[in-house]
C-alpha cells in the first residue's frame, strides 16, 4: 500500500538521519501533520507525484528537525569524548577494530556534517538517489548537490582515512 | 587546480555520476598523476569501508504513539471547522492518514498511467478522477451490505458478526470520499451519505439484537443502497 510505503520510507530516512528512533518518530510525525495541513495546496498546485511530494516533505522536516536541535545544544560537540571511549582501545595489541566500532565511528562522522551536507550524503549513498533526484527533492541545482556531495565524502574521508591507518584496516596496502 | 577539480570527479565516479568521456578523461588523468592515483585508491577504499558497514538495521517505530501525536496535532487545525466535531478522535487521526493513501492512491495510479491517460484524467476534473477510488470503494462495501441485506430474523440464522475496525475504516473512508467529492457529484455524495448512516448503524450494533439488524437491513433496501452502487458503475 502507497500509505504503508511512504510511513516506511519516511521514518527509514529519519532514522538514517538522525540515527536516533524517538527523533525519527518527531520527523515522521510532523510530516503527516505537515501533509495534512497542506493537502489543499498539493491538489491545487499538483505537478509532482503524491510520493514525491510527502517524501519531499519529510526530507525538509528533517533537516529543520537537525537545525533545531543543533541550535538548542550548546555543546554538541562530543568528538573528544567519544574518542576516548572508543579510541581507548589502544590495549588491544593488535589494533584491529570490529564492525561496530567502525560503524559507530562513521555515524559519529556523519553527525559532524551540517544538516544539509548530511541530508545530501544520506540520500546518495544510503538511499541510493541520482543527484538528479537529490536536486529535486531538496530544490537545489545539481551543482550544488554534487558540491554538498563532495564536502560531505571529504569531511569523512580524511577523518577515516586517518583512523583506518591507525587500526590497520588494509589502508597500508595502497 | 586541475588536480582539485579531478578529486570531486573521483567522488562522482564511484558514484557512477560521471558520464563517459568525464570518465575516461578522469582515468587518463589518473594513469599520469601518482597524487590523484592515491586519492582515487584510498577514495575507493573509503567507499568499500562505508559499503561494508552499511546496514539495513532500522528499528521499528511506535505508530500508536505516534497516531496520538498526529491526531493531536490535526485536532488543533481542525477544532476550528465545526463539522468536524461530530466525531471521535480516533477519526481525526485515521482521517488524516486516510486521506494520505487516498490521494496517494489516485496520485500514484496517475504516476503509472501513460502520459496521454493521465492528462485526460487531469483534464476531466476530480469528479472522474476520483471515480476508480469510489468504484473501489464500493467494492469493499458490498459484501457487507449483502449480508445484512440478506438477514432473515430466525433462530437458525443466528447473529451477523464483523470485526468493527473494518466497520471504522469504511467510515472513514466514506467521509474522506465524501469531502473529497464535495458538491461536484451530487448523485454519488447522496449514496454515500446512505452508507454513512448504515454503517453507523453497523458500527453500533451491540450483540445479537434482531431488531437492530431488521432495521438495518431495511435501511439498505428502502434507500436502494445496493442498487444505487451498481448503477453508479454504469455511469
Amino acid at each position: 500500500m502507497l500509505f504503508e510505503q511512504n510511513r516506511k520510507r519516511i521514518f527509514s530516512l529519519a532514522y538514517q538521519y538522525t540515527k536516533n528512533k524517538e527523533d525519527a518518530e518527531d520527523i515522521l510525525q510532523e510530516t503527516f501533520i505537515k501533509t495534512y495541513n497542506y493537502l489543499d495546496k498539493y491538489k491545487v498546485e499538483n505537478e509532482t507525484n503524491f510520493s514525491s511530494w510527502i517524501y519531499r516533505i519529510g526530507i525538509n522536516c528533517s533537516i529543520d528537525y537537525l537545525r533545531k536541535k543543533k541550535n538548542k545544544k550548546e555543546d554538541f560537540s562530543d568528538w573528544d569524548k567519544w574518542e576516548k571511549t572508543i579510541g581507548s582501545n589502544h590495549s588491544n595489541p593488535e589494533h584491529t577494530i570490529g564492525l561496530e566500532q567502525l560503524r559507530e565511528k562513521i555515524s559519529h562522522l556523519v553527525e559532524e556534517l551540517s544538516p544539509r551536507q548530511r541530508m545530501t550524503f544520506i540520500l546518495k549513498h544510503y538511499q541510493q538517489f541520482s543527484i538528479k533526484e537529490i536536486a529535486e527533492y531538496l530544490d537545489c541545482s545539481e551543482g550544488s548537490v554534487k558540491k554538498q556531495l563532495f564536502r560531505a565524502v571529504s569531511a569523512i574521508r580524511s577523518p577515516l582515512k586517518k583512523y583506518l591507518w591507525e587500526k590497520d584496516y588494509g589502508m597500508q596496502k595502497i | 587546480m586541475a588536480c582539485k577539480k579531478y578529486k570531486e570527479k573521483i567522488v562522482l565516479h564511484l558514484y557512477g555520476e560521471l558520464g563517459e568521456n568525464d570518465a575516461k578523461d578522469l582515468m587518463a588523468h589518473i594513469e599520469g598523476c601518482a597524487d590523484c592515483a592515491e586519492e582515487f585508491a584510498y577514495t575507493q577504499k573509503i567507499f568499500q569501508v562505508l559499503d561494508e558497514t552499511k546496514t539495513d538495521d532500522i528499528p521499528e517505530a511506535n505508530w500508536e504513539k505516534c497516531w496520538n501525536t498526529i491526531d493531536v496535532g490535526i485536532q488543533g487545525k481542525e477544532r476550528k471547522k465545526k463539522s468536524f466535531l461530530l466525531y471521535p478522535r480516533w477519526a481525526y487521526a485515521s482521517a488524516a492518514l486516510l486521506i494520505v493513501f487516498t490521494v496517494g492512491f489516485f496520485f500514484g495510479r496517475m504516476a503509472f498511467l501513460k502520459p496521454a491517460e493521465s492528462r485526460s484524467m487531469l483534464l476531466e476534473g476530480s469528479q472522474s478522477a476520483m471515480y476508480p477510488s469510489i468504484q473501489e470503494h464500493f467494492e469493499s462495501l458490498k459484501p457487507v451490505l449483502v449480508e445484512y441485506a440478506n438477514y432473515t430474523a430466525s433462530p437458525e440464522n443466528g447473529t451477523i458478526t464483523i470485526d468493527k475496525n473494518i466497520v471504522r475504516n469504511l467510515i472513514i473512508q466514506n467521509i474522506l470520499l465524501k469531502r473529497m467529492i464535495a458538491d461536484e457529484d451530487p448523485s454519488t455524495k447522496e449514496i454515500l451519505e446512505d452508507v454513512d448512516l448504515v454503517l453507523r448503524e453497523i458500527a453500533n450494533q451491540e450483540g445479537d439484537d434482531a431488531h437492530t439488524l431488521s432495521m438495518i437491513k431495511e435501511l439498505i433496501q428502502e434507500r436502494g443502497i445496493l442498487y444505487e452502487i451498481e448503477v453508479s458503475k454504469t455511469i
